[in-house]
């Protein structure tokens, strides 16, 4: 079959030796910001995307992806010892794990939330290999029109990712758009808000701007209130391992939280935060133990953990069949693809077969290498979280000015990062959503080139939107989705799902 | 009107609707616009903009109807003052002052972005931060950065 002679490339890709120690670096790195409050992968995902320039394409996605399902795995440590998410998906693992390390089963606690992970990152990475071919097969038909009506989806769909309102949203993501019209006009060379300076030419660097809005946004955010540090209580671990009847009780969590996952993370705007709280509410509704949910039920640790985690891996399938991020960080790797030289989309799949399937299976490597990281080696993982963040911010700040600096050699890029670390925060305080911007940044340039390019084929027939079976569909999905989207009953689900982020 | 209306929601809808009539201007006035089958690079740029001028309106109406003065919560001027002035000193010192010096500088002046922050810790803070971005990014990595200052060579 012919699956696995794909994964046969792709086991031959992910266990090139460079492959396999950039892969460890990733998920380690993914675990320690994942423990770290005040760090996001999101955050270091774009500070370390230029370093990742001198990498092969393979080993620099393999790197980043690792960080981001790695960060996964360590933000659910410090929620369950802590009570503090490491990252927002873990968030939900607070609830019942926190109050399992209070009565003394930290340790299972902690196993639990490993393995329904591993779970989970081992069937979604079936997933993604069986999903992507067909999906790939589909979008190979598509022609500009095509191309822009589902730009237009993920852009739409980018405000289930929004928790505020929904003409603020819709408004970054025209900003988004508007803004990465910067640099010079694809088809006639003209310099565009440039402001006359050459090296605005090639537009706003990726980079500076994602570094600008997560990296010193978040620092302005965290130190808003001057907490100088958090009164914490390490538990004890104990004994890590579940009992026979914990064993049994996370078995079908986990398999219902991988469902939960797998699905909302293909979905644009999906991901691992959305996927963890569905996936508890879900499991407390389904629960034989429903009663102990928010006293400590085993169930509500693996079941959040397996999809957060397998929301994680299918959010690449997107990206990677179709060339749509469904989410900020997939967009992260989408600079990260457009860097090396390879325009993502459909022919990803034919033109770099090693690429695609090398980093699907290491993903598979990755959550393995993640097991045996984070049981055993759980104390290192708290001792860094007696960091006081006085000194970890300077640190991150100066991080990120090198990371800018090293995408060309100049420091230019770090005018840039200033802007818009100042706008960034500027408008997070007037409560509008970042993720519509960066997608309307990302995707702007490409819908802008298919807009044109289906009306210069068209001769400025502006029906060949609508006349395309596929196109039109493309647009129904997205007026249908803006409705929906706007309704009261899910504007008030999005408040209720989100209200425990910050 | 203005006094009831959701001062937050207001600022937010008077920035988009500024935001899109600057770019719709700034485009109109150095951009050709073409025709539609042959759009030109001021073409969607103008599009989007009344679009967002829109979208801005809308918000600023909207914010009538959102109930309350709803605040910004807390910011400190102090970090927002003190953070880009050291991203700042990073980028005009990095040329000059190699490495070292540059990351020592910046680091240094990030730490009094806290109101609460000691001399003492923060130079101790600087130096650590200092000496691991040169052993990881200018021996590690090699970045092609002097790690001394410039002019002692």
């Amino acid at each position: 079959m012919e699956l696995f002679s794909n994964l046969g490339i792709g086991l031959a890709s992910a266990l090139q030796v460079t492959n396999l120690l950039y892969c460890f670096i990733g998920v380690t790195l993914g675990t320690v910001i994942g423990v770290l409050p005040g760090i996001g992968p999101l955050a270091t995902i774009a500070m370390l995307l230029p370093i990742t320039y001198g990498l092969p394409p393979t080993t620099a996605l393999i790197v980043l992806a690792g960080i981001y399902y790695g960060s996964q795995y360590g933000g659910s440590t410090t929620a369950i010892l802590l009570n503090l998410p490491g990252e927002s998906a873990s968030a939900v693992t607070t609830i019942d794990g926190y109050q399992m390390a209070k009565k003394g089963r930290a340790g299972p606690a902690l196993a639990a939330a490993g393995l329904s992970s591993f779970f989970a990152g081992s069937v979604s990475t079936l997933l993604i290999a069986i999903v992507a071919l067909p999906l790939t097969a589909i979008a190979m038909q598509f022609g500009s029109p095509e191309y822009f009506s589902l730009l237009v989806v993920g852009l739409i769909s980018s405000i289930t990712l929004a928790s505020g309102s929904v003409l603020k949203a819709l408004a970054m993501i025209v900003l988004g758009l508007i803004v990465s019209m910067a640099g010079a006009d694809i088809y006639t060379g003209m310099p565009r808000f440039t402001f006359g300076m050459p090296q605005m030419l090639d537009g706003l660097d990726f980079v500076a701007v994602a570094v600008g809005l997560f990296g010193v946004g978040e620092i302005l955010r965290n130190l808003e209130s001057n907490v100088s540090g958090r009164a914490v209580t390490l538990f004890e671990v104990g004994k890590l391992m579940p009992s026979k009847d914990d064993l049994k009780r996370i078995i079908m969590p986990s398999i219902r939280g991988t469902m939960v996952g797998s699905f909302l993370g293909i979905l644009p705007g999906g991901g691992a935060i959305l996927s963890s709280f569905v996936a508890y509410n879900l499991e407390k509704q389904v629960s034989r133990n429903s009663s102990e949910f928010g006293q400590g039920a085993i169930e509500g640790v693996a079941a959040p953990e397996a999809a957060n985690n397998a929301g994680a891996q299918t959010s690449f399938i997107p990206m990677l069949s179709l060339g749509i991020p469904s989410n900020v960080i997939m967009a992260m790797m989408m600079g990260a693809m457009i860097m090396q030289g390879i325009s993502p989309g459909p022919n990803v799949v034919t033109e770099y077969p090693d690429l695609f399937w090398g980093l699907i299976v290491s993903m598979w490597i990755g959550n393995a290498m993640l097991i045996v990281l984070n049981l055993p080696l759980i104390g290192i993982w708290t001792s860094l979280l007696r960091i006081p963040y006085g000194v970890l911010f300077p640190a991150i700040v100066c991080f990120c000015c090198i990371g800018v600096f090293s995408v060309n050699n100049s420091t230019f890029g770090l005018f840039i990062v200033i802007i818009f670390g100042l706008i960034g925060y500027f408008l997070v305080k007037l409560q509008c959503e970042l993720a519509p911007f960066v997608l309307g940044f990302v995707l702007g340039p490409m819908l802008e080139e298919h807009l044109r390019r289906a009306l210069l084929l068209s001769e400025g027939d502006y029906s060949v939107f609508v006349m395309q079976p596929i196109s039109a569909a493309l647009l129904v999905v997205a007026a249908i989705l803006l409705i929906v989207v706007s309704l009261p009953a899910i504007t008030r689900k999005r408040q209720e799902v989100f209200v425990d982020e910050d | 009107m203005f006094l009831s209306m959701n001062r937050r929601e207001l600022t937010a809808g008077l920035f988009f609707l500024g935001a899109g009539i600057g770019y719709a201007l700034w485009s109109y006035f150095t951009l050709p616009f073409g025709v539609t089958e042959n759009m030109g690079p001021g073409y969607f740029p103008i599009v989007l903009s009344s679009i967002l001028a829109c979208l801005g309106v809308a918000i600023v109406f909207s914010a009538r109807q959102t109930n309350s003065d709803t605040g910004v919560g807390h910011v400190s001027v102090r970090a927002i003052l003190v953070i880009p002035a050291s991203i700042g000193a990073f980028a005009l010192l990095l040329d000059q002052m190699g490495m070292f010096a540059t990351v020592f500088i910046a680091a240094l002046i990030a730490c009094f972005a806290r109101r609460e922050a000691k001399i003492v810790n923060a130079l101790i803070t600087s130096v650590g931060v200092a000496v691991f971005c040169t052993l990881v990014f200018s021996y590690g990595i090699k970045l092609p950065v002097s790690v001394l200052p410039v002019w002692i060579r």
